[in-house]
């Protein structure tokens, strides 16, 4: 009964066991009210203004699941100021923690946050603050492509629901494009062409993983260079993604723009 | 004691040894001499000879004559030989040098061989002693040098013109050439080098050219057969002239040239010459012609594949045709069945042909059955129309284990079969095949179609004989299934004859393995309650013997017999048996209690508990067939969900015992069973596959399992498909180290 009474005042922020981002608050502006229909936090956070808020377990965690779920991230992200349906940063951080369950963080997990070197929070009590203050560092963009392949794993299989083995399309089609960013020049294409499959169109753990090897190993639109039709082992989807890319002219000419664009911005990242 | 006197040297020479024994030796060689009849020297002439040299040779020192006797000897054969038989070649040509020369050698042989028997004594000891060259060895080497070599070219040069004189088809002297060959050989001094190097060498080369000339005669000129015949003799005949006047060791080289000349050069245009080259004797039936080829061109190193290459374009074409003949029939409106047997025995005759033309003409040889095989692949599966060819043949075969169907002889029957299963090796997709023979199997056997059991197994036989158990186990598991009924119902029998329930009716069952049968669709129909009570008390006599094993009942199988009553016009009573289907029962029985009363289509249906498309077939069957034991209410000759039903009280029949057949639904096979099935086996040999190797490359894995696959050819992207969903399963992995390739998990 607590419950639903909960449930009923919060709108926005949802029993979240689905995906990140369709179950994410995407601004600012719910804030406020989240704020105020906060579930059971056993312990009320010391006044935000205070330098000092600990990133303690019991902050976050949902009583009766026993874990952070989404709307204990929600809240973080609030205090730290992002906006968690588009930092890649957060999922960063649940990827440095070990989260194991899609959309959650256990309480062993949760811990990692004073011991994992790549946490800026290792360093002394895991606070907000210290934690704002080295939030950049976890940007997925600094990963060498061997490190970025598990975090960009880890992406999949944290956007999953439950137990289930797949994203669905549209989680897919909004997930794809932010956690790969400019790694691929083949994004925008593969999009529009993952935009054209049935609303129940699945897609599973090898083709998402295979998206980045494929964008490591081929070549841009239209040619495809190193794509061959006959000794091909990426999965059939990818196949099928160029062959009708093929038939699309005006991406080709897309993705040598997005080409020259990304070398223009590595060049000014140098 | 005698001390014999010592003979001077020139005393010896000149009055013993030259003058009786030399110039008697070198005259009689110039005057000639009747050969056979006489000896030149009698024995005690020779022994006087023989004796001087001897006793000059063992005279003491100074006056041992040894060397010089050994010098004289030399010096008199090289004299005679260059100013008596030399001048007289030179003079000559032709045929004549070789007559002077062979005569000329004669002579020399006879003059060495009493120049050495004169001489013997230096052979024993001075030869010896000093290693020189034997008297007869010097002779012939002086022969050699002084006369040999001078004529051996022109005499050469005579032999051959002799040789192609002969070839061309004239008569030569071949005791002539013969014996030139002879001295050839002789001249070699223990090895054929001389033979060789003067005489063979140039005989193969003008062979050669000879060769040359003539096939590019015979190319222009004549067809190929008249060209292999020609061939054919000519290689003949050169054998034959070397075993008449050559040295045996030339045979291999002068066949090697002559075929190269004849045969392996030739060979494109002479296979590919428009209406006489291989095809065509082929499309003619040019039977000894196309033998004669095969002899011709196994003689020549790699003269077969391209001839195969053309048997098997040939073989090829032929099958397409009659491919396409039906394509053409099929498109021009003829109705199109599961069966055609006339296209299956044009198929199984052409195989027949060609079977007997590579054991025949191409005396089976590998080349040939290869050619064969991959013709028959190509076009075998070439499916037109609806029905796949493996539907076909399947059919065919059923048209010949069907009983009622064409009346054929065991022997028949068996050929038949025999020859089916052969065009049948041919077929990528032989899992389809199998199912749909079994699926036809089935059917035979539950409708007691099948005219022998043996027959039945025969056919299984020669399946399993090609493919293995796996591939004919479903198929015999039906057979025995029905072998043990018969043991199984006299069992129950016994069981009823023990037992208190009485059965309201004859009542025998058959137990089907359910792996084993196609699936067959579970009807779950209201039976009438005299089948309800014989189905429970067999089926707690099953449970007590098989308590692991659920039962569950077919009604659209299995046959009934009916006994019904019909009043006749003179209010009497008839009795029918009426054999039916078992739903055809379950139907007739529902008439049961309503008398007179129409019974409309859904009453029918919720008494009865039919889904429509079986009852419709039910009722249609006994409303609107040949005898109509219901009367519908409209009379049209199509069921409909408004139609009414009564028993038809105007039915009569003359006979007593009618069978009232059913449409079957006519489902030959389901071809999704097929599709998982492979999608099983797929999956079930790349796992195997992986398990053993560990990783593998993409291409590789691909390879593998396409061996390993025996009953159908996936194609690749099924397989990847299926590689995809093991990746799901995490059955495997996409190796990370190396692209391309995949890791087992274990």
């Amino acid at each position: 009964t607590r419950r639903a009474a909960a449930r009923a005042s919060s709108t926005q922020v949802r029993r979240a066991s689905g995906a990140w981002l369709s179950e994410m608050p995407t601004s600012k502006r719910r804030g406020g009210k989240s704020g105020s229909s906060k579930k059971k936090v056993s312990k009320t956070s010391s006044s935000s203004k205070s330098s000092g808020t600990e990133l303690s377990f019991e902050n976050y965690a949902d009583e009766d699941e026993g874990c952070v779920t989404m709307e204990g991230l929600a809240k973080l992200a609030e205090e730290l100021g992002i906006d968690p349906s588009s930092d890649t940063r957060l999922l960063a951080l649940c990827w440095r923690l070990g989260a194991t369950k899609p959309g959650t963080v256990q309480k062993d997990e949760w811990a990692k946050l004073e011991t994992c070197p790549e946490l800026p929070t290792s360093k002394s009590t895991p606070t907000v603050e210290t934690l704002k203050k080295g939030w950049q560092q976890l940007d997925p963009n600094f990963l060498e492509n061997a490190e970025f392949r598990p975090f960009y794993k880890f992406c999949f299989e944290f956007n999953r629901e439950g137990t289930k083995k797949f994203l669905e399309r549209d989680t897919a089609i909004s997930l794809l494009p932010l956690c790969i960013e400019d790694r691929s020049v083949h994004t925008k294409a593969f999009v529009t062409f993952l935009e054209s499959k049935p609303e129940d169109f699945k897609l599973n753990r090898d083709q998402w993983c295979s998206f980045l090897d494929f964008s490591v190993a081929i070549g841009p639109a239209p040619e495809f260079q190193g794509w061959d039709a006959d000794e091909s082992s990426w999965p059939i989807l990818l196949d099928e993604f160029v062959e009708w890319a093929k038939t699309q002219p005006e991406l080709a000419a897309d993705e040598k723009k997005d080409e020259k664009k990304d070398k223009k911005d590595k060049k000014k990242k140098k | 004691m005698h001390s014999p006197k010592i003979i001077a040297l020139d005393e010896g020479w000149n009055n013993e040894i030259k003058a009786k024994a030399i110039d008697v030796l070198e005259e009689m060689l110039n005057n000639g001499f009747d050969k056979k009849s006489q000896r030149l020297f009698a024995p005690k002439e020779y022994v006087q000879t023989y004796t001087t040299c001897y006793n000059m040779c063992t005279q003491r020192s100074p006056y041992n004559w040894s060397e010089q006797l050994y010098q004289r000897h030399g010096e008199t054969i090289c004299q005679y030989l260059t100013q008596t038989v030399l001048p007289q070649l030179r003079h000559q040509r032709h045929d004549f040098l070789l007559q002077e020369l062979t005569k000329r050698w004669a002579n020399h042989k006879i003059m060495n061989r009493w120049m050495q028997k004169f001489f013997m004594y230096l052979d024993r000891y001075y030869v010896k002693h000093h290693s020189l060259p034997t008297l007869d060895v010097a002779g012939l080497k002086h022969f050699k040098t002084l006369v040999y070599n001078d004529v051996k070219k022109e005499a050469v040069t005579a032999m051959i013109t002799l040789v192609d004189a002969e070839r061309d088809g004239g008569i030569i002297d071949r005791g002539l050439v013969k014996n030139c060959v002879e001295l050839l050989e002789a001249m070699g001094m223990g090895s054929l080098d001389a033979y060789v190097s003067d005489f063979e060498d140039q005989l193969l080369a003008s062979t050669k050219d000879y060769y040359k000339r003539k096939s590019q005669e015979w190319v222009e000129s004549d067809d190929t057969p008249t060209y292999l015949e020609k061939a054919e003799a000519a290689l003949e005949a050169e054998k034959s002239r070397v075993q008449n006047y050559l040295n045996a060791a030339t045979e291999p080289k002068l066949l090697r040239v002559c075929e190269h000349e004849i045969l392996e050069v030739r060979e494109t245009v002479l296979l590919e010459k428009d209406g006489s080259g291989c095809r065509a004797l082929l499309a003619n039936d040019k039977a000894d012609d196309l033998s004669r080829m095969y002899r011709l061109f196994s003689r020549v190193p790699n003269g077969l594949p391209p001839m195969a290459a053309l048997v098997r374009a040939h073989i090829e074409a032929m099958g397409n045709d009659v491919i396409n003949r039906r394509e053409q029939r099929l498109e021009t409106g003829e109705k199109e069945s599961n069966q055609d047997p006339a296209f299956v025995k044009e198929l199984l005759a052409l195989h027949d042909k060609y079977i007997a033309v590579v054991g025949d003409q191409f005396a089976g040889n590998s080349l040939f059955q290869k050619a064969l095989k991959e013709a028959f692949v190509e076009f075998v599966n070439r499916d037109v129309g609806k029905f796949s060819n493996a539907e076909l043949m399947s059919s065919f075969c059923d048209r010949i284990l069907k009983s009622g169907g064409e009346k054929l002889s065991d022997e028949d029957v068996e050929t038949y079969l025999e020859k089916t299963v052969q065009l049948f090796s041919y077929l990528t997709d032989k899992d389809l095949f199998a199912e749909i023979y079994r699926n036809q199997l089935a059917k035979r056997l539950l409708n007691q179609r099948s005219a022998s059991n043996d027959h039945e197994r025969m056919m299984i036989g020669k399946l399993k004989l090609r493919c293995g158990s796996q591939f004919t186990g479903k198929m015999e598991g039906m057979l025995n299934d029905l072998a043990i009924a018969v043991d199984h119902q006299a069992d129950f029998d016994e069981h009823l004859k023990a037992a208190p329930d009485r059965l309201a009716a004859d009542f025998s069952v058959q137990v089907l393995t359910t792996g084993y049968w196609p699936t067959f669709a579970a009807i779950d129909a209201h039976l009438p309650a005299e089948i309800v009570s014989c189905t429970r008390v067999f089926k707690d006599y099953y449970d007590k013997k098989n308590s692991k094993r659920r039962l569950t009942w077919m009604y659209s199988l299995g046959n009934a017999t009916v006994k019904a009553a019909w009043k006749t016009a003179s209010n009497a009573k008839k009795s029918y048996d009426f054999q039916v289907a078992t739903l055809q029962a379950i139907v007739l029985l529902a008439f049961n209690g309503a008398d007179d009363k129409p019974v409309d289509y859904e009453q029918v249906r919720a008494r009865v508990n039919l889904p429509d498309d079986h009852l419709k077939r039910v009722l249609h069957s006994l409303a609107c067939g040949k005898y109509k034991l219901l009367a519908k209410t409209p009379t049209a000759n199509t069921i409909k969900n408004t139609d009414t039903f009564v028993v038809n009280p105007t039915f009569s029949c003359q006979m007593r015992k009618i069978r009232i057949p059913m449409a079957n639904l006519d489902e030959s096979h389901n071809p999704k069973r097929v599709e998982e099935d492979r999608t099983v086996a797929i999956e079930a040999a790349v796992v195997r596959i992986m398990k053993a190797r560990k990783t593998l490359s993409h291409q590789q894995l691909l390879a593998e399992v396409l061996s390993q696959l025996a009953f159908f050819r996936p194609n690749p992207k099924l397989i990847k498909r299926r590689i995809e969903a093991l990746i799901d399963r995490e059955y495997l992995e996409r190796d990370p180290d190396t692209p391309n390739s995949y890791r087992y998990l274990a």
